[in-house]
């Protein structure tokens, strides 16, 4: 049995069809083109103002990723941080403007509480036709304007996740075209054989391998790692990337980025500050460290394929935090 | 070589050329084949934990073919993933020059580069 979370909602606005939402002390509401995240901090009312389409993009990942590691920046702003279990949801904190000045707010809720929330301002908020999971070129403009019907199909898809390896029997399937994912229009060039395996006699359908390129060249989706392999605490979870990342991602935790194919340049900023730190153009084969210490967002010209590495050690974020752990993986 | 660590855990990058000797893991491994065309082979062992103590970690060299049963091989090439599994030993071979990802964990075969390898 499970119990259903109430969600703080107003009633549908007569001029545009969007409910508005409320969870602790922020507000949500959206028109045709913008989202407001509203707070009340020093008897002054605080707004802070985004695209409707970038806020949708940052928010399905977040609900997607189940507020992911770390740090999700819908922007400069507003932002989630996973406390695994509870979650901090921010304005302005990780902002000097705001910070600075103590017109932030940061609030604490139990991951239920604000999952629920932010899965109803979703659906409510995503319009037929546009799917916040597809880079813009695949995806319609129907995001702008009043409300117009919704698209669950889109935003109710499951993180794919494996134990072990996708194609093993009782893991993770395989993609194809008769499962629903044919090859990205972006991918018409990457080969579709898979490696050839002969078995000895008796160890048919024990010897175990497939071809990531085409699996990832069937994803239907952008920026939205998915577990490829697990090798115990090592996760390799490569994913398809193209127009731009839509968050600021502050890891809690040291990750790996391995370019498999293509280019994506990073903006890399100070995770607590969001001020400047550097700029990181990688190219197929480059592999960088994205240190516990920073927030990074990419920019892909055309869809490529990248291996994000992440340790799920689920004790790093505590060892950064106490400075156990450097934020940088390696010296020399 | 390790081209990524992240405290015990590593990606090894590996040129693989003519014949390699034998290896195993107590533990599974994956190999990404980024260039070339690559064989590996792969033997059940009969008695694992004799070759490869539990608690060892990380791709370990073997002193030649252990005693197991022959499982089989796969030939692979770009983009092409495999799992090699705990329990199994396996060995590669490549005619031409290719190169591979290995997610493994630190271990006495993993060589550490870092001033050569990285921009400063």
């Amino acid at each position: 049995m499970s119990t259903q979370i109430a969600v703080q909602a107003t009633p549908a606005s007569n001029l545009t069809g969007y409910r508005g939402f409320q969870l602790g002390g922020f507000s949500f509401s959206r028109d045709e083109y913008f989202v407001r995240v509203e707070w009340e901090v020093k008897s002054q009312k605080m707004m802070h103002i985004m695209s409707a389409d970038v806020f949708l993009r940052a928010m399905m990942r977040d609900v997607a990723w189940g507020f992911f590691y770390g740090f999700v920046n819908f922007d400069a702003v507003f932002g989630t941080r996973n406390l695994y279990g509870n979650v901090e949801m921010y304005a302005g904190r990780f902002h000097p403007a705001y910070h600075g000045k103590g017109l932030d707010i940061l609030e604490t809720f139990k991951t239920p509480i604000i999952m629920s929330t932010f899965k109803a301002i979703l659906e409510n908020w995503t319009n037929q036709g546009f799917d916040p999971f597809a880079a813009p070129e695949e995806t319609g403009h129907t995001w702008i304007g009043p409300k117009n019907g919704e698209n669950k199909a889109a935003i109710e898809r499951e993180r794919e996740v494996c134990k072990r390896m996708p194609g093993i029997p009782g893991d993770a399937r395989l993609r194809s075209d008769k499962n629903g994912y044919p090859v990205n229009r972006a991918f018409a060039d990457v080969p579709q054989n898979e490696p050839v395996i002969e078995a000895e006699p008796g160890f048919e359908g024990k010897i175990h391998a497939f071809s990531l390129f085409a699996y990832l060249s069937r994803s239907d989706v952008t920026w939205n790692p998915s577990v490829t392999s697990v090798c115990g605490r090592s996760l390799f979870c490569p994913t398809t990337e193209e127009y731009i990342l839509p968050i600021k991602h502050g890891n809690d935790r040291v990750e790996w980025f391995l370019q498999f194919t293509d280019e994506i340049d990073w903006e890399i900023e100070d995770r607590e500050t969001g001020a400047p730190r550097a700029k990181v153009r990688m190219k197929a084969g480059d592999v960088a460290a994205m240190p516990s210490d920073i927030r990074h967002q990419g920019y892909a010209r055309k869809r490529s394929m990248l291996l994000v590495w992440e340790n799920a050690n689920p004790d790093l974020p505590r060892m950064h935090e106490a400075g156990e752990s450097p934020p940088y993986p390696v010296e020399f | 070589m390790a081209v990524a660590k992240n405290l015990e855990y590593v990606i090894e990058a590996v040129r693989a050329e003519g014949s390699s000797s034998w290896y195993a893991a107590a533990h599974d491994e994956f190999v990404v084949v980024m260039d070339g065309d690559i064989e590996v082979e792969l033997l059940q062992i009969a008695d694992p934990e004799s070759v490869v103590a539990r608690d060892k970690k990380g791709s370990q060299k073997l002193a030649g073919e252990p005693a197991g049963q022959r499982m089989g091989r796969v030939k692979m090439g770009r983009g092409h993933q495999v799992l090699l599994p705990q329990g199994a030993a396996y060995r590669f071979k490549s005619v031409k020059p290719g190169v591979f990802i290995m997610q493994t964990i630190v271990g006495t075969q993993t060589v550490e580069k870092w001033s050569e390898i990285c921009y400063a």
